[in-house]
Order: C-alpha cells, then sequence, then structure tokens
C-alpha cells in the first residue's frame, strides 16, 4: 500500500478535491480575464503550494508555471519573512532573475492560513496585456538587455490584510500602455486567488490542519513512489537531442538525458551561451519545462504536485540559452528556448518510452513548436490595443502516435479565438483559415495537419498596425518524424508586402490562392514590423511529425487524406506510394505496391 | 373528467404521468421503441390509461387538453451518427473551420484524459470533409457585402452536394448575423430549385458571433432535422388518429415546449430535452411546496446529473459542449459526471488505491446482484451489502436481487486485494461514489458563487434516494426532499411546462450603448416572440416576455446575462444604467468581492428574448396531514450499515405504499417504495408531507 | 535482457552483451555500446523528398534516412544540416 498515514479512501476523496480547486481558480481566470491568452489560450497557471513553496497541486495548464510559481513563492517567504506575511495579502512577482520566466508573465501569490497559521499558498500567472517594455505586449525582439523589457518587480503587497493597495496598483498599471487592460488582467489573477483562499481554508475548517497536512505530503510522496516505480521499469540508457533557433545566427541547443535506475537526469551541457537577444531562458524556466515534458508523458495521470520533480534533476551549465545570467535579456523566451527545451525534453523521453513494450504506446512525436505574431495599433473604433493576440498556436498539428495519426489542428488544451472575434474587436480581415496540404509528416500513422492563415488591414483608421514576430525561429520547428516518420511542414511567418489581394477583393475574387495574392515575401526572423494597406500576413503554425515508414501506411488511408485535401494526389504518389485512379481516387493496388517498391530501391540505390 | 399528459422518452423506458383535473397522479411506464419511438408513446399512455380503468389510450387521449412530449430523437441521431447524409457551405477559405473547432481537444474531457497526450482526439465530424462546399462570398464586421455572392456559383455547390445525395444542407457564411443576403440567395436556389431538401441556414438557427459555434449549431440542426421531423409527423399523425383533438407540445432544451411546426424550423432546440423536463419537474413542485431554491439532483445507472434553481428561475447556458462540439444553444444548464448505481469500482492496479466509475455497468449484464451475469462490483452491490436495498424488494419486488453472489465478488476483488473487510470495502465505494457527486454539486454552486446550504436538494432517478442525504450532508445542505413522481420526474415536468420561444441576436456594442440600437433589437425580437404566441393561441394577457443582453467587460470572452425589468415598452437609457450597475453586481457575485473592474470598460454583445406562453398549472392533489404513527407502516427489521457506529446495527424498515401524510420518522431508518429506496440516516428525520413528498431534515435540521 | 528500440530494432543478450537488431530480419546491426546509427545503411535526398512545403529547407538540410542492413527496413528520417 502507497499511501500509509491516511485512510485510503479518505486519501481518494481529499486530493480529487485539492485538484478541484486549481480548477476553479483556473475558470476563475478564465471567465474574468481580459486577454485572448488567459481567457481563450488556458496560458496561465493556477495551483496550490504547501507552506515552504512545495507544489501541492498543479493546475490542468503549461507544467513550466507550475514549478517557477513555486520558485515565486520561495522568494516571497525569503524577502518578507514569515512575520511579515499576513493572513489576507495577496503578492505580486515578475522578475525573471527570481522566478518568472518573463516579466509579462506575472505572479500573483497568496499566502493562506487556518487559524493564523500558515498552511499554504496560492499561486497564478497570466500574461498581462502590456508590462511596458520596448515593444507593445512585452516580447521585445530589439532588447538586448532586461532593462529594456518592462517593469520588473521582485515582490511587492498588492493587497495588504484583505485590503487592495490601491497606490501600488496603480503605479503598476500605470506602467503599461494599458492600464485598464492590465487592471482587468491582475483582478482576474486576484479573484482566482480568492477562490483558492477560501475553497482551501473551508477544506482546513473541516478536516483540520492534521490531516490536511498529511494529506498534502502523502499526496507528495504517493506521486514519487509512483513515478519513481516507473521510470525504473524502463530499460537505462542515454538519449539526446538538439535544436537550432535562429535568432541573429544559429543558437545550438543541446540536451542528453540520462537514465539512471529510478533517476531522470536533463544535461544542457553543449548548449551555446545566451544571446543578446530575448531568448535565453531563466534556469527555474529550463526546470519547468522539463517538468512539464515528464507531467504529460509519465505523470499526467497522477496526482500533480512536487513528487514530480524529486526524481528528477536539471544541470544547465550558467551563462548558456538555458541558464542565462544577469542582465541578459529574456522577454521571448518562453515561446522560443521555453518551447525549444520543451521539445528537446519531450524527444528524449520519447526516445525512452520506445525502449518500453509498456510505456511505447504513450509515444506522440515530439514537436519544436511555431511561429507566433501579436499586432498592436489603432482598433476601428478608434482604440490603442498593445495586444493582439494571434493565438494560432492552438491550431498545431499533434505529433504521430504509434498506432494513431496525430489530431489535425488538434494544438493540445488551447483555443484560438474565432475569425469573427477577431474581426470584430480589431481592424483586420482574415483571407483564409484551413488546414494545409501537405503539411502533415508523412508516415505509417501521419501527423496531425497544420492550419495555415492569412490577414490584412481592414478599416484600420491609421493604415498601418504594428507586429512582432515571436516563438521559435529557425526550418526545424514544428514536429520531427520518429522512426521513419516525416518532419511537419515547418512553421512559418510571411509578410506579402504590396499584393493584389485589394484588388482581388475588388474584382470580387476570393484572395484564397496564394500566387494570386502575390506581392513580396519576407520570411519574418524576430523582429517588428509594419502591417501596412495591401499588406498580407501569411502564417503557418506546426504540423505534426510522422510515425514509421510513410510506404507502409494503409493505402486506403491516404486515399482518405487525398479526398479530404490534406495530402495532394502528387505527395500520395511520390511519398506515400499509393496510386490513385480516377474522379474517385480509388486505390489501384498492384500499382501500388509497384510504385512502393521502386521508391523505396531507388532510394537504397542512392540519389540520382 | 380531463387530462394533462405528458410523456418522456428516455434511453430505455418511456415513461408517461397523467393528470386529472383533481389532481390525482397516475403514472404509465413502457420500453421505448428505437426503431419508431412513437409505438413506445402509445405504449406508455396505455399503460397508464390501464391504471386509471380506462378502456384503453382512445379513451384517455379524447379527453386530453394537453398533451406534452419529450424525445431523445436528437441525442439518438448524434451519438449514433444516424442522421441522413448532410452538406454543409461556408465561405470559401473557411470550409475547415468546423473541423478545426477552433483547436480544442479536451472540452467535455476528464482531467487524466486532457492531460493524457497519447490519448487526444477530435470527435468524428458531423459533416465529413467531403461533404462540405466552399463558396466565393465575404461580408465584413459592419455587415457591408466585400464580395459579392454569384448565385450560379452558389447553384453549383448545392449541385456538387446533392451529386453526392445529401438530404440536408446547412449554410454558415462569415458574418451572416450581421448580414444575411447572401445566405438567403443560397436559400432562394434550394427553395425554387430543390425543395425536398432540408435547409438550415446559420443566420436563422444561430445569430451569434463566432463562426465556429455557429457552424456546429447549423451542423447540428441540419443532420438532426429530417429526423426530427419525420418523427414528429408521425406522432402527431398516430395521436391524432387514436383521437386526439389538440396538437401536442415538444419540450425544448431551454425548458418550455413548443409545437411541431416550431420544433422542426430549429431541431436543435430539443438536444437534451430529456433531463431538461425533470429540473422543470422540480421548479414546479418546489411552487406547490414553497421553495424556490433548489438543486436538482439525478442519479441513475451511469449518470449523475445536477441543474440550479434560484429564486424559482433555472439556471441557463448559452454555449453548451454538446458530443465535445460547442454550439450556440439556449439550453438550461445541467452538469453531470459518469455517476450511478451502476458505476464500478476498481483498484488502480499499479497505487493499490480503490476507485469508483467513470465507467459504468450498463444496464445489462449490469451490476453483479443483477445476477445476470454481471462481474464488476458496482454501487448498487456495495449499496445491497450494506444493506440499504432489500433484495426481495428491489423495484417492488420484480427483481430479485443476489447478495451473495455481490458479497463473493466484492472480497474477490475488492476486500482482499486492498487488505479491508467486506464492509470497509462496500463503505468506502458509497463514500467515494457520495464525494464525486458532492464534488459536482460543488461545482454546480460553490464555484458559481451560490451558497449550497442556502439550497434545499431534490432527489430523482433511481438511485438517488439511497444516497442524497450523504452527498447533501457533505456540503452542509439541510434538506433533501424524494418527490413523490421522482421515478418519471421528466414527466411531471412536462405536464407543468409553458409555451417558450426564445429568440437570440448578436450585437457588439460598447457601453453606453445607443438605445436605438438597443431598442431596435428588442422591438424585432419582442415582435418575433409575441407574432409567435399569438399564433399558438395566447392572448396579451397570457403572455409573459423577458428581455435580457449579454454583457462583459470590454474584450473578455465570457460574458454574463443580466435580465431588464419585466415589460416590453422602449428601454431608457436610465434603464439601460440600471442593467449596467446590474452587471457588476452580478460580476462581483459570481466571481467573488473586488473582482469586478469597471475601469476596464463594458460590452454588450447579444439581446435575448424569452416569450411565456403561461399555460394553466395542473392541480397536484393534496392528503391531509396526519399524525398517524408510522409503525402500521413497518415491514420489518434489517441490519443495515451506517457510518456513524462503524457498523451494522437493527435497522426498521418501512413501507411507503402504507405511510400517509403527516408521517414522521426518525433514523436511521430504510423506506421502500415500489420504485426506489430512501435511506434515513441516524441523525436525520423523514416527513411525508402533503403531497406524499419524502422529505428527509438532515442533522437535525 | 531483451526490450524494444524503436519500431524495428530491439536490444538482446547474447553471449554476455547486449546487441541491437532488427525485428523484421533478425540482422544483427551493433553492439548496444556502439552507436547503432553508424552501422545503418545510410542516404540522403533533397528536403523535399519530405513534401512540397520543405522548399525553405533546401540548401540548409538533407533528408537522412537509415535503413536496415540486412533488409533495409527503413528505421528513421531526419532533416540534417547540409555539411
Ligand atoms: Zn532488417
Amino acid at each position: 500500500m502507497l499511501i500509509r498515514n491516511v485512510d485510503p479512501i479518505t486519501f481518494e476523496v481529499l486530493s480529487h478535491r485539492l485538484h478541484q480547486i486549481t480548477r476553479e481558480m483556473g475558470i476563475t481566470l478564465e471567465r474574468t480575464g481580459g486577454t485572448v491568452t488567459t481567457t481563450q489560450q488556458h496560458d496561465y497557471n493556477a495551483s496550490l503550494y504547501r507552506p515552504d513553496g512545495e507544489i501541492m497541486a498543479a493546475g490542468e495548464t503549461y507544467g513550466h508555471h507550475v514549478v517557477c510559481a513555486g520558485q515565486a513563492v520561495k522568494r516571497i517567504l525569503e524577502r518578507f519573512g514569515k512575520e511579515e506575511i499576513y493572513p489576507d495579502d495577496i503578492f505580486l512577482l515578475n522578475d525573471p532573475y527570481l522566478a518568472a520566466i518573463h516579466n509579462p508573465d506575472v505572479y500573483i501569490i497568496c499566502p493562506i492560513h487556518h487559524e493564523n497559521v500558515l498552511v499554504g499558498w496560492s499561486a497564478t500567472f497570466v500574461h498581462v496585456s502590456d508590462i511596458g517594455a520596448m515593444t507593445p505586449g512585452g516580447d521585445s525582439p530589439e532588447a538586448t538587455e532586461i532593462f529594456q523589457e518592462g517593469i520588473r518587480i521582485p515582490g511587492i503587497k498588492l493587497v495588504e490584510r484583505g485590503k487592495l493597495r490601491r497606490d501600488v496598483f496603480d503605479t503598476i498599471t500605470h506602467m503599461t500602455r494599458q492600464p485598464e487592460a492590465v487592471g482587468l488582467d491582475l483582478k482576474c489573477e486576484i479573484a482566482a486567488n480568492n477562490v483558492a483562499k477560501a475553497r482551501l481554508q473551508a477544506m482546513y475548517e473541516q478536516y483540520g490542519p492534521e490531516l490536511m497536512n498529511a494529506i498534502s505530503s502523502e499526496m507528495i510522496q504517493y506521486t514519487e513512489t509512483i513515478l519513481r516505480n516507473r521510470i525504473r521499469e524502463i530499460p537505462d540508457g542515454v538519449w539526446s537531442e538538439r535544436l537550432t533557433i535562429e535568432a541573429d545566427g544559429p543558437c545550438k541547443l543541446t540536451l542528453t538525458l540520462r537514465k539512471e535506475g529510478e533517476q531522470l537526469v536533463f544535461d544542457f551541457t553543449g548548449t551555446d551561451k545566451q544571446v543578446r537577444k530575448g531568448i535565453n531562458l531563466p534556469f527555474h524556466g529550463t526546470c519547468g519545462f522539463c517538468f512539464g515534458a515528464v507531467l504529460y508523458s509519465l505523470a499526467y495521470d497522477l496526482p500533480k504536485n512536487h513528487g514530480v520533480l524529486r526524481p528528477m534533476e536539471v544541470i544547465a551549465p550558467k551563462g548558456t540559452i538555458v541558464h542565462v545570467q544577469y542582465p541578459g535579456p529574456i522577454s521571448m523566451s518562453t515561446t522560443s528556448s521555453g518551447f525549444g527545451v520543451g521539445f528537446l525534453a519531450s524527444s528524449v523521453l520519447m526516445q525512452m518510452l520506445a525502449t518500453s513494450e509498456k510505456w511505447r504506446h504513450e509515444i506522440v512525436a515530439p514537436q519544436a513548436s511555431h511561429r507566433n505574431c501579436r499586432h498592436s495599433g489603432v482598433n476601428q473604433y478608434g482604440r490603442y490595443c498593445p495586444f493582439i493576440n494571434m493565438a494560432h498556436g492552438a491550431l498545431d498539428g499533434n505529433g504521430a502516435r504509434v498506432d494513431r495519426d496525430g489530431v489535425d489542428s488538434g494544438g493540445s488544451y488551447m483555443s484560438v479565438p474565432n475569425v469573427e472575434w477577431m474581426e470584430l474587436h480589431y481592424p483586420l480581415l482574415y483571407l483564409f483559415r484551413r488546414h494545409a496540404t501537405d503539411s502533415a509528416g508523412a508516415g505509417k500513422f501521419r501527423g496531425g495537419a497544420g492550419v495555415e492563415s492569412a490577414h490584412m488591414l481592414h478599416d484600420a483608421p491609421e493604415g498601418k498596425i504594428r507586429g512582432v514576430a515571436y516563438g521559435v525561429a529557425g526550418l526545424r520547428n514544428s514536429g520531427h518524424g520518429m522512426f521513419g516518420g516525416n518532419p511537419g511542414a515547418p512553421s512559418v511567418m510571411v509578410l506579402l508586402q504590396n499584393t493584389n489581394a485589394n484588388s482581388l477583393v475588388g474584382a470580387n475574387k476570393s484572395p484564397v490562392d496564394l500566387s494570386e495574392i502575390g506581392g513580396e515575401p519576407n520570411f519574418l526572423p524576430y523582429c517588428n514590423f509594419e502591417l501596412k494597406q495591401n499588406d498580407v500576413l501569411y502564417m503557418r503554425v506546426a504540423s505534426g511529425g510522422g510515425y514509421g515508414d510513410p510506404l507502409e501506411r494503409d493505402p486506403e488511408r491516404v486515399r482518405g487524406d487525398v479526398l479530404t485535401g490534406l495530402v495532394s494526389k502528387a505527395a500520395a504518389r511520390e511519398i506515400y506510394g499509393v496510386v490513385l485512379n480516377g474522379e474517385g481516387c480509388q486505390v489501384d493496388l498492384a500499382a501500388t505496391q509497384a510504385q512502393r517498391k521502386k521508391i523505396r530501391e531507388e532510394e537504397l540505390r542512392g540519389p540520382q | 373528467m380531463e387530462y394533462v399528459v405528458g410523456v418522456d422518452i428516455g434511453g430505455t423506458f418511456t415513461d408517461c404521468v397523467i393528470l386529472d383535473s383533481e389532481g390525482t397522479v397516475t403514472l404509465g411506464k413502457a420500453l421505448s421503441t428505437p426503431e419508431d419511438f412513437s409505438i413506445g408513446a402509445v405504449d406508455a399512455v396505455r399503460d397508464a390509461a390501464r391504471y386509471m380503468g380506462l378502456a384503453g389510450e382512445g379513451e384517455l387521449l379524447a379527453s386530453t387538453k394537453f398533451f406534452f412530449h419529450a424525445c431523445t430523437v436528437a441525442d439518438n441521431t448524434l451519438i449514433t451518427r444516424a442522421g441522413p447524409s448532410t452538406g454543409l457551405i461556408t465561405t470559401k477559405g473557411f470550409g475547415d473551420t468546423l473541423l478545426h473547432m477552433r483547436g480544442r481537444t479536451t472540452e467535455g474531457l476528464t482531467e487524466t484524459e486532457a492531460f493524457h497526450a497519447a490519448g487526444q482526439s477530435k470527435p468524428d465530424p458531423i459533416v465529413r470533409r467531403p461533404f462540405i462546399e466552399e463558396v466565393s462570398e465575404r461580408i465584413d464586421y459592419k455587415g457591408s457585402v466585400l464580395i459579392r455572392l454569384d448565385p450560379a456559383e452558389a447553384e453549383q455547390a448545392i449541385r456538387n452536394l446533392l451529386a453526392k445525395e445529401v438530404q440536408s444542407i446547412g449554410v454558415c457564411l462569415l458574418w451572416a448575423l450581421s448580414n444575411d443576403a447572401h445566405e438567403q440567395t443560397i436559400a432562394k436556389i434550394v427553395k425554387e430549385k430543390y425543395p425536398s431538401v432540408y435547409l438550415t441556414l446559420s443566420s436563422e438557427v444561430a445569430p451569434f458571433v463566432g463562426e465556429y459555434e455557429r457552424t456546429a449549431t447549423t451542423a447540428f440542426n441540419a443532420y438532426i432535422a429530417p429526423k426530427i421531423a419525420a418523427y414528429l409527423q408521425q406522432l402527431g399523425a398516430v395521436l391524432k388518429e387514436k383521437g386526439l383533438k389538440r396538437e401536442p407540445l415538444v419540450m425544448q432544451s431551454y425548458g418550455g415546449v413548443l409545437r411541431i411546426e416550431d420544433t422542426c424550423k430549429n431541431a436543435v432546440g430539443t438536444i437534451e430535452s430529456g433531463p431538461v423536463s425533470g429540473v422543470i419537474g422540480s421548479r414546479f413542485i418546489g411552487e406547490r411546496i414553497g421553495l424556490s431554491n433548489i438543486l436538482a439532483t439525478d442519479m441513475g445507472g451511469t449518470t449523475f446529473k445536477v441543474s440550479v434553481i434560484r429564486n424559482g428561475l433555472v439556471e441557463k447556458d448559452y454555449k453548451p459542449v454538446i458530443l465535445r462540439y460547442q454550439i450556440y444553444l439556449t439550453k438550461i444548464w445541467v452538469e453531470s459526471i459518469g455517476a450511478g448505481g451502476g458505476s464500478i469500482a476498481w483498484i488502480d492496479p499499479e497505487t493499490g488505491l480503490l476507485k469508483v466509475g467513470p465507467l459504468g455497468a450498463g444496464a445489462y449484464p449490469g451490476p453483479v446482484c443483477y445476477g445476470h451475469g454481471g462481474s464488476e462490483i458496482t454501487v448498487s452491490d456495495a449499496d445491497l451489502l450494506l444493506g440499504y436495498l432489500n433484495e426481495n424488494y428491489f423495484l417492488g419486488g420484480k427483481m430479485p436481487l443476489y447478495k451473495e453472489k455481490a458479497l463473493r465478488v466484492l472480497e474477490e476483488r475488492i476486500a482482499r486485494p486492498m487488505g479491508m473487510s467486506a464492509v470497509e470495502a462496500a463503505s468506502g465505494i458509497y463514500r467515494i461514489i457520495n464525494s464525486h457527486m458532492s464534488d459536482l454539486i460543488r461545482r454546480a454552486t460553490v464555484e458559481r458563487g451560490y451558497d449550497p446550504r442556502e439550497f434545499t436538494l431534490f432527489a430523482f432517478g433511481g438511485a438517488a434516494p439511497a444516497h442524497a442525504a450523504r452527498y447533501a450532508a457533505e456540503l452542509g445542505i439541510r434538506q433533501v426532499i424524494v418527490p413523490l413522481t421522482a421515478s418519471v420526474h421528466g414527466a411531471t415536468g412536462l405536464v407543468s411546462s409553458d409555451v417558450v420561444y426564445a429568440y437570440g441576436k448578436s450585437e457588439h456594442l460598447f457601453v453606453p450603448a445607443d438605445p436605438r440600437r438597443i431598442n431596435s433589437h428588442f422591438s424585432a425580437l419582442v415582435r418575433k416572440a409575441v407574432d409567435h404566441l399569438r399564433a399558438a393561441g395566447f392572448k396579451e394577457e397570457e403572455m409573459s416576455v423577458v428581455r435580457s443582453v449579454d454583457m462583459r467587460y470590454r474584450n473578455q470572452v465570457h460574458e454574463l446575462n443580466v435580465p431588464l425589468k419585466a415589460g416590453i415598452g422602449e428601454v431608457s437609457e436610465e434603464e439601460m444604467d440600471e442593467v449596467y450597475a446590474t452587471f457588476d453586481e452580478l460580476y462581483e457575485q459570481t466571481y467573488g468581492p473586488g473582482a469586478g473592474y469597471r475601469e476596464a470598460g463594458k460590452e454588450i454583445m447579444a439581446f435575448r428574448v424569452l416569450g411565456t406562453g403561461l399555460l394553466e398549472r395542473p392541480n397536484l392533489r393534496r392528503y391531509p396531514l396526519e399524525k398517524r404513527d408510522p409503525a402500521s407502516a413497518l415491514k420489518g427489521e434489517r441490519w443495515v450499515y451506517f457510518q456513524e457506529g462503524g457498523d451494522f446495527a437493527p435497522t426498521q424498515i418501512y413501507d411507503f405504499d402504507r405511510l400517509t401524510a403527516g408521517s414522521d420518522i426518525c433514523g436511521p431508518a430504510v423506506i421502500e417504495t415500489p420504485i426506489t429506496t430512501i435511506v434515513v440516516n441516524p441523525k436525520d428525520r423523514a416527513f411525508v408531507d402533503e403531497f406524499l413528498n419524502v422529505r428527509l431534515y438532515l442533522n437535525g435540521a | 535482457m531483451s526490450h524494444p528500440l524503436g519500431d524495428s530494432l530491439e536490444v538482446y543478450s547474447d553471449q554476455g552483451a547486449n546487441w541491437v537488431r532488427c525485428t523484421r530480419c533478425s540482422h544483427v546491426i551493433a553492439r548496444l555500446e556502439e552507436h547503432w546509427r553508424k552501422r545503418c545503411e545510410r542516404r540522403t535526398f533533397p528536403p523535399t523528398k519530405a513534401g512540397p512545403l520543405m522548399t525553405i529547407l533546401v540548401g540548409h538540410y538533407v533528408l537522412q534516412k537509415l535503413y536496415c542492413p540486412g533488409c533495409g527496413a527503413l528505421l528513421e528520417s531526419d532533416m540534417v544540416e547540409q555539411s
């Protein structure tokens, strides 16, 4: 029996309830938040911590922030000391050199007392609308050091003994480009923490501190024990992966996973030195992204708490991209090297799972994320918006699995706003938003197709809006194949200048064909740019990598993909070796067999 | 004698409730007949007629004033994907909208499912991609046409779909809610040239911003409308032939009934209308006994459902998730989890922890104790072993239960591997399932800013009365009511329904909004509702019209629905100021004090009108309260387990049929009715009220 | 010791050593301590062999495929930097 000090029924009941609290915090953030990242993308954290900052219950979102918010609790404890932390205080911290990952992800941290004794903490973050950095919205491609990346708060009381410190609140919001929007962001975090406090206090009231403290430590013990058992069952080994991010030149990230007994060592030795571009990641962020990768693969069904961290060790040499030293810039870290680390960790874990008969069914071909864009400018109602998040990452195609295709436009638990929602609020017109043909990595099981979209200005009073291009820049972003599967199409962001889009519309034609839209294409690196009249921004998110040899894919599945437009006839023939005949695309089995044989023979003979 | 008839078709049984003019209730039951549901409907009416001593269903139907009906045709069609071949027409460039689903894959999943990366999936598309046609056209957010729709291209798209033998076509074009000209162009072609095709326009079924949800609603409607129409027309004809004089009225998911013709225009409105009837039934009984804050809980074989009635109003949901799709549908808010009498208890092989559900044993073979070959221990098995259920009086003795078998399997599969006694295992199962249910109620109340202690809990569905006192007490609820009609609660709801037309329309307006825009929307929607009510035969004084707006702080995504004061007159700026202030209040009530942030600015996202044609409420017969010693209803004594003593104790068993209004019973006790079993815990008290509802007062309340 | 190593390879023990072999043809590719990839048949192709959307990789990356030396089963496909 894994549970020692609490009866197993009570354990089951209460651990379930603790998780419900984090869920309720998340719902509060979504319902009351003011930005798309919070309300639709689930890009937030809502977790509970033990009095010392250990994770008690992690919410259902990004794992990396769970670790960093725990770090934030520890920093608050150090800065204020227990004697200055009162019941009903609420703290704010966003310093990436202490605990946060980049400045716009603002942590709100709330001590929870029962009869004047500190019994735990709740913490949330949301990506606020603006943080006063050199670029609206916070991701600043031109920043070369942290000082250009917005306000940086090492810990401050936002609420003292239940009273909102209006002076502090206003001081913070006034350092941003849109105080009202940021005010709403902070308010939703306060509301979520208040919910957590009320619920946890009610549990302490009902069950008493002794049982509650025992439950939370048992939960951690429980998760740790099971996770260690699972790791032990898998053969020892060493696996590695690398990724190049293009930021004024190639920046290489390297990870080696050593699995020894019941320990997982993530070693980033060999990763390039930090750069003067905001893709550097604080060390706690690196740990957080590794935690997330373990959480979603080996621990997805366990109580999500500090027990997940215990069998893990992360080695990241100081001064590298994955362990930045002051005052290196970090503003784009989450979606660049952060997702990069997430990819590396996931990739090595998948390779590890592939050595276990029991765990290989949990393989999902890993994905090195996508490009992303945010606009800012004056909308059709004459109002300045610093944070127009295109949020298209929600439409990434997912990686293939051992026995199933990846999910088309599956994009994890995020969702993208409707085109109509975007057009209602911002001066934009979408030309298309669709699955990109031939984007999915081919394989015996193919990756999920990613989505491509294009938009231009519409009713923009200034005739232009700003854009910032971030995400994982590089030709090897997107899905990676496994065991013979092909990679997914790279994610790109292309500014097409001086296009025919408006004249096509004028001529009553839908601008859905890139060759008709025309214009001069600029593949955008990390940069600020302007979207002007007659410009079109084309974006393609990530697509899933394939699993296994495409020549072994069931020809009927290939036919289905051709009929739905996900695979072109040419690709069916050249990549899958499937010959389809006539209008109905019937599979010619004999011709297919011959074609497949020919392809493999030609491959082995080598390129002509 | 005149009758009011309610017929509720469920997955297994079709229930019937008859009320005569004196308020006497008669129940009827028959097996559902999925090949033609109208057969089961008539069977259930015949069953009731027989109890009433009538010659047959004809005599009953000939004297029926109102015939109310709820059907599961929409749900069945969707779940089994039994709809006709359906096509969809969209704006060029956006044909994948229904398939990408805005990326979401976890909506409607449990926590573990949501976290399970390798297990992700999307639902089977309601309309597959080859059946989706795109047409060149574009309207912007203001409703201005940017690219004109060429009728020839539209006709080609229709023909392409017809070539694939579609019988039903949905049309959802971008911004059709602001300007429906292009959708109407397509409608005109279909009506003139292909009149046999069912047509659904997004501007009619869901005129709200958001193309994914609107497309999904349109596709759902297109997919189920032909089935609904065929079924209801068949039912109408059969009942007419049997002597029914007035047209049947059909339950809608927002909790009102409509005529068949109006139902067919908006078939999507019948989704999950069955469970909704139960909520309306709870409201009705609440009205009769003077309760306006009710938690309606329904525990059947596989699912547990909760709805909230606050101040006599049912809570609504405007964007429900149906089969993992989010759609625009005004629906009574019902939250559910996989928990019921059939929920399976199991030991996690890796952790050794005892779990219950979410998987269920199903109706057949069902729990071990049914003796139909079931091999998984379920909640019902635990209930039997704890002494709550009577092995010789299940369903009034119609079905024997096998206790030894259940005990043997429990010991083998649960108790011994857990190192527990059989009692510990059974009571553990009972506790865990109760905690799952109280968690769901907590989600339905506490998470939405309501204090469960201010509510009375209604327990219906076969398994609820044996559990309700426990899952209610966990939340500090003090009174549980087991209604007399607990087993046919949906049908009870039907007979107490009103005719309701619900209309809405999106327009995005910054606050303070121009009163002319507000009035123009409201007057159009009110006119529509009033016209329909009049056509359905209602006079002005029988109508009630409620107007409301969906509001939020600027740029948020989730709205709160804020009602206006009663009336249909011109709305003044002052009145709207009050509405805006009400929003701030509602917001803090929902999300906690201090959560509101007026500085952010507000916006209106949609206008809604609910037009109700008030039907006469049926009477319920009152029985005189008598202070009689309940001992006369005593059936005997058996050993029943209660957690307070940690052991079995001799407990008195009462026969509900012999209890009279006014009977008072102190726990511990068990009350057996022919359809369910009510457990009265040690500190609780049971009281039979004047309508023969059993009220449980918890913890000495 | 015996366990899978991806889709078409496995590790097995024999005569006190651990070996990597092909599950399709039982060809022994390498000792576990060696880099088994170095012992595979290796071919490189233009990136567009993996699909028409790979054009932007041309000149920077090549598609490298590894095959079982015994039976020619495809073991791995990867974009590697063009040397
Ligand atoms: Zn081989």
